[in-house]
């Protein structure tokens, strides 16, 4: 009987880099006390080190000593099936990276491993469905192009103008997840209002707009990614932007850090987050805001602003500028704990995304904080269903929210 | 006395072995990395920087290493002490040692280094070899543990690595012996304790590329290339 099996071709998926991290692993197993789905989970599938194995064993039948002398083996298709399942058991927080001790970049193995996957038909089920709708729509929602301008139509008599692929110094990438979903309009609408009130030359790119290609990463499809990549590029430079300002901290990793990777060249514009954005309004005094938080607040940084960001420092300007009672909760900055929403893992596996957002709010416990302040509308929607779910009192609210409702009240008034 | 323990036979024949064996893994893993680096890759390189890189690297191997930075040494203390002590010991040992090598003395005939700085005189070099056996016996029973009770790192472990670290501690085992038969302190030992580790090393040294000893020196690779991206992210 003929055993049934995928030639699994890995040669185009890993650099030099990778292989070589591939064989530095010892698996020694720190990474897995690093990792929120594995801290949550206690399920051995979530390891870390558990899919660098599998990466690795993939790569030997595919590119081995044996499998260059003899043949690469295939792989049997109900074993990649449950690779899947681990590969995918996973938010890409790339907390297992400063958990290696030798400091393997395990995220980046992970999004090659899911490339594997995806192009051998393995994903879950779930994800070939958002696949579909972002080829068809640009958008892993499913919404229409044209639904990306709703928080538009109903924000124009507050907001006053907000120009539409026109050509602008800034470019305001909105993101699917601000854009398309209707509890995310008002970080748009804030941030709008913001651009208008420093006097902004600005635009958006409306229905032209397509996802930054995170998400496609996180399915597992690098070509689409750069597809995507090559298209939102095109888009801003064609409009002369030498700015883009981003609110969503998926889109500002991809856009700063994975595009140059994706397109093999530096864009033509500079990427900033709007934390970004307004730590420099405040420090050139463009922004003036009034009075103090009662509340006891601390800060949870998107892992994708911070550990895969960079942006560490600016959120914390903004709130010791906004607030006296600013504390840090545990596990912050560079090891900050994930909220539970990347990767997917809330479309694969919906309640250990929320153990994983629920021990967040336990974080913030701890620390006697009223108020989490994120700057990832993912984030914010984890904490706020984590909160609701745990019957807390805690406020869940986006930097921006906070910033403009402690603006002066005269400029407040405009859209309050 | 016969065969492989025969001092003529470990210090002349099995040198070239070892050297011929070593350079052939060496070579197979050099070329596998070659092969991937002229193929195109998936990702090209980040074109941006927020801070030097210089000092990026410096920083990720040395206070990034250490507690609170550590997630291994905050999670994992015992683990962390406990490894950190066996590879420190172990670099101390090699460094102590590396003169009495029989590869070396093969290689480099009439090179002494015994005035090396890093020379630990006995009984001290005792005492270091005796903290590297209980260290590493401690991680060899850490995984063997969790291997029983079904723990985490069952599902991640395969037979090699029920291999790599008890040759490993039989190298530290067979040089604490013939350490002790050299130098008659506390008492003299068989003289053939000391070839017995010669070929030990040899073997050792022959898996070496075939192994996750490989991490030895591929550790150097990608703890710097992490210290280069911390330092290009600015994190």
């Amino acid at each position: 009987m003929v055993k049934k099996g995928l030639l699994i071709s890995v040669d185009d998926v890993l650099t030099t880099r990778q292989l070589i991290e591939l064989e530095t692993c010892v698996r020694c197993g720190a990474c897995a006390e690093a990792c929120p789905v594995y801290k949550a989970s206690e399920d051995v599938l979530a390891m870390p080190a558990l899919k660098l194995k599998e990466l690795r064993d993939l790569v030997h039948r595919g590119q081995g000593i044996l499998a260059s002398i003899f043949k690469p083996k295939p792989v049997d298709v109900k074993e990649l099936e449950r690779i899947a399942k681990e590969a995918y058991t996973c938010t890409l927080c790339g907390r297992c990276m400063p958990g290696c001790v030798f400091g393997i970049q395990n995220r980046e193995l992970r999004e090659a491993l899911r490339f594997i996957l995806y192009r051998s038909g393995v994903i879950p089920d779930q994800l070939k469905k958002i696949a579909s709708y972002l080829d068809e729509k640009k958008n892993p929602f499913n919404a229409e192009p044209a639904d990306r301008l709703k928080w538009v139509a109903y924000s124009l008599s507050e907001l006053g103008e907000i120009p539409v692929n026109k050509r602008a110094e800034t470019v305001y990438f909105v993101g699917c997840r601000t854009s398309l979903i209707e509890p995310n309009h008002d970080i748009a609408r804030l941030t709008a209002f913001l651009l208008n009130h420093v006097g902004e030359d600005w635009t958006i790119l409306g229905e032209n707009e397509w996802c930054s290609g995170v998400s496609w990463i996180a399915i597992g499809d690098v070509e689409k990614a750069r597809d995507y990549a090559r298209h939102n590029v095109r888009l801003i430079e064609s409009l002369g932007a030498k700015k883009v300002v981003v609110t969503d901290a998926e889109c500002y990793a991809m856009l700063k850090w994975r595009y140059p990777q994706l397109i093999f060249r530096q864009p033509n514009f500079k990427v900033l987050h709007i934390t970004e954005y307004l730590a420099d309004c405040i420090e050139k005094g463009k922004i003036d805001f009034y009075g103090d938080i009662d509340k006891v607040v601390t800060y949870h940084d998107p892992c994708m602003l911070s550990r895969l960001g960079g942006v560490v420092e600016e959120p914390r300007l903004i709130l010791n500028t906004l607030t006296s009672k600013f504390v840090e909760m545990p596990e912050n900055k560079m090891d900050t704990y994930c909220c539970g929403g990347g990767g997917f893992l809330p479309e694969v596996n919906r309640e250990l995304s929320m153990k994983i957002a629920k021990t967040r709010i336990g974080h913030a416990k701890e620390v006697g904080a009223e108020v989490i302040v994120t700057s990832c509308p993912m984030c914010r929607e984890m904490l706020r269903e984590a909160v609701k779910e745990l019957n807390e009192k805690i406020e869940v609210v986006d930097i921006v929210e906070l910033a403009v409702k402690k603006m002066k009240p005269i400029e407040r008034a405009q859209i309050v | 006395m016969n065969g492989l323990l025969e001092p003529s036979f470990a210090i002349t024949v099995l040198p070239y072995v070892t050297v011929v064996v070593m350079a052939f893994g060496f070579a197979l893993r050099l070329a596998r990395w070659f092969i991937a680096w002229k193929e195109a890759p998936v990702m090209g390189k980040v074109a941006v920087t927020r801070h030097g890189r210089f000092l990026g690297v410096v920083e990720n191997w040395t206070v990034n290493m250490l507690p609170p930075r550590d997630l291994a040494a905050k999670y994992e203390p015992g683990f962390y002490v406990v490894g950190v002590t066996m590879h420190l010991s172990f670099i101390a040992l090699l460094l102590t040692n590396v003169h009495e090598f029989a590869l070396l003395k093969f290689l480099l005939p009439g090179v002494e280094l015994a005035s090396s700085p890093f020379y630990v005189p006995k009984p001290w070099s005792h005492v270091l070899s005796a903290v590297f056996l209980v260290s590493l016996l401690l991680m060899i029973l850490r995984r063997i543990r969790h291997w029983v009770s079904g723990r985490a790192l069952r599902a991640i472990s395969s037979a090699r690595d029920f291999v790599a670290a008890p040759l490993l501690w039989l190298v530290g085992l067979s040089g604490f012996l013939a350490s002790i038969a050299a130098s008659t302190w506390p008492y003299p030992l068989p003289t053939y304790i000391i070839t017995l580790h010669i070929v030990i090393v040899q073997v050792f040294l022959m898996y070496v590329p075939f192994s996750k000893f490989i991490h030895g020196v591929t550790v150097f690779i990608v703890r710097t290339l992490f210290g280069v991206r911390r330092a290009e992210y600015g994190v």
